[in-house]
């Protein structure tokens, strides 16, 4: 198991771009409050119900495997509840997480049959920064104002393009947080790569440093059509993702929090 | 002397089928004269362009190339008191599903996720199950939902949407009819709900769950579903609505009601003593 990370608070390795993407909302007049009154009480009538009706719940009892990763990531990571955890027929490998106040977890069964344990500490860790942060209070309406709800047409784009922002930059946040789970630099990255569509197992021997510079150009209008790209783009590029990613553990960043909080 | 049917059960379609899903193929039917105009327009439009698009899209699984998939579907014929006898189909997809449809030109399409994860035993039950709905007459309905999906724009939207409400009320009732014919089949409760969530959750959680037993975990997820209250409940009820399948927690209770009522015994019971 990788080593607990006694205190850690999420302010320690949050992106800055997360933060301030976050206090943007926040500085919306009155967004904050109207969101944090109605956020979690959507969640509970609508994602609570979901998972309720149409997903399995996993018990300690049923899956011990996988609370035992859990208990330990929520150790690692100083998050001090257990959430509720849901399993169900997808594809996917993203776990989804709802409910500030009564966390729940949603597992795709793709996730759980096809990866190695390493792999779901990297997965389960970016869960479990979601849970810690203030990502919750706000994620149920931001996700249903850009995806799903019908009155969302009527907002301000500006709304809607601060919600997509901080989404965004809430999964740098949540790629540290699941770096920090693993402690191993070459699954997180190798996990992200999945989410680019890569098998993992052409992942074992692709050199991490060639994998972002072929990715790196200076062509000015491929750059510029990137970055517009972004701008509506709630799950952020997964390229740029693991060169944030990569770039923070080669700078010193990941090193740091975890000389600060190992013992 | 049967492979797969081994109690040569024969089973009629009114001993089990849910009373909600025999409404709505009842209240079609005493329409006078629209099942004649249902199966003018089954054999001469809808399902020429179905055959059309299965034959050209999917692989056709014939006698020769998978015998045991035929072999069951006969004997669940069979035990069902049907001649049915449909095409068979392969369809790529991660979906564990079996989809029955056609009035005129019958058939059954297997997803590849189906065939990758069940034994033969459940693909027993999960056949029958299909059988079954073509004996409770469910390709009727399906077929006016594919009239009032051509006929959108045409007809009013109220009355377009009405229509759609009520169809999705019967998807979600036909489930019920065909959990039971699989139980029926399969004559064995927690094989049955396995396969009812089979994927949903790893093979080891399933594993470890006594479905049968009211203390298991799933029991009470069930519970705590139906019981919610006030505004979640509202909520969870117009997400129903608009869906066409039931929740598993209530298809789970639904069948689990049945099977403890008793009437799934009764239904054995007269399934053998009308062969004698």
């Amino acid at each position: 198991m990788p080593v607990i990370l006694n205190g850690l608070v999420i302010e320690e390795y949050a992106h800055p771009d997360d933060m301030a993407a976050i206090s943007a909302i926040r500085n919306f007049n009155g967004l904050d409050t109207l969101l944090s009154k109605i956020g979690d009480k959507a969640n509970q009538m609508l994602n609570r119900s979901i998972a309720l009706g149409y997903y399995v719940r996993l018990t300690d009892e049923t899956s011990p495997e996988i609370f035992r990763i859990i208990h330990d990531v929520c150790k690692i990571l100083n998050y001090d509840k257990i959430p509720e955890v849901y399993s169900k027929r997808s594809y996917s490998i993203d776990i989804e997480v709802s409910g500030a106040e009564k966390p729940t977890m949603v597992i795709p069964d793709a996730l759980i049959n096809n990866y190695d344990e390493k792999f779901l500490y990297f997965a389960f860790g970016r869960a479990i920064s979601k849970l810690k942060s203030d990502y919750l209070k706000f994620y149920t309406i931001a996700r249903a104002t850009i995806e799903i709800v019908e009155f969302a047409k009527s907002l301000p784009d500006a709304i809607n393009l601060l919600f997509a922002r901080w989404m965004q930059k809430a999964e740098l946040t949540a790629d540290r947080g699941g770096l920090l789970a693993c402690q191993d630099c070459k699954t997180a990255i190798r996990f992200l790569m999945n989410y680019a569509g890569m098998p993992v197992a052409f992942t074992e021997n692709v050199s991490i440093p060639e994998y972002i510079a072929a990715y790196r150009t200076n062509d000015k209008v491929v750059n510029l059509c990137r970055n517009l790209l972004t701008l509506t783009n709630c799950t952020g590029f997964y390229n740029d993702r693991i060169v944030e990613l990569f770039n923070w553990y080669t700078n010193g960043g990941y090193g740091d929090v975890l000389d600060e909080y190992m013992f | 002397m049967n492979k797969y049917n081994v109690n040569n059960k024969r089973i009629k379609i009114e001993y089990f089928q849910h009373p909600s899903d025999k409404m709505a193929v009842d209240a079609v039917l005493k329409v006078p004269g629209v099942e004649k105009v249902l199966e003018f327009i089954s054999e001469n439009a809808a399902e020429k362009l179905l055959a059309i698009i299965n034959d050209a899209s999917s692989l056709k699984i014939t006698e020769e190339i998978n015998p045991k998939i035929h072999e069951m579907i006969r004997e669940a014929a069979e035990m069902f008191c049907t001649e049915v006898s449909p095409s068979v189909y392969l369809d790529r997809s991660y979906f564990i599903q079996l989809k029955t449809d056609g009035m005129a030109n019958p058939h059954m399409i297997f997803s590849t996720a189906l065939l990758e994860k069940v034994d033969d035993e459940t693909l027993w039950g999960v056949i029958s199950s299909g059988i079954a709905a073509f004996e409770a007459k469910h390709a009727t309905i399906k077929l006016i939902d594919k009239i009032i999906t051509y006929a959108n724009g045409v007809l009013p939207f109220t009355v377009s949407e009405a229509l759609r409400l009520a169809i999705n009320n019967w998807k979600r009732n036909r489930e019920y009819t065909c959990d039971r014919a699989l139980l029926l089949a399969l004559g064995d409760f927690e094989k049955a709900t396995k396969y009812m969530l089979l994927g949903e959750a790893p093979d080891s959680t399933l594993n470890r769950i006594r479905f049968s037993d009211p203390t298991n975990c799933f029991y009470d997820q069930s519970k705590e579903f139906l019981e919610r209250k006030n505004e979640n409940a509202v909520i969870q009820k117009i997400n129903i609505l608009t869906s066409t399948n039931h929740p598993y927690s209530s298809r789970y209770t639904e069948l689990y009601n049945w099977y403890i009522s008793g009437e799934y015994d009764e239904v054995l019971e007269r399934s053998v003593s009308d062969e004698l």
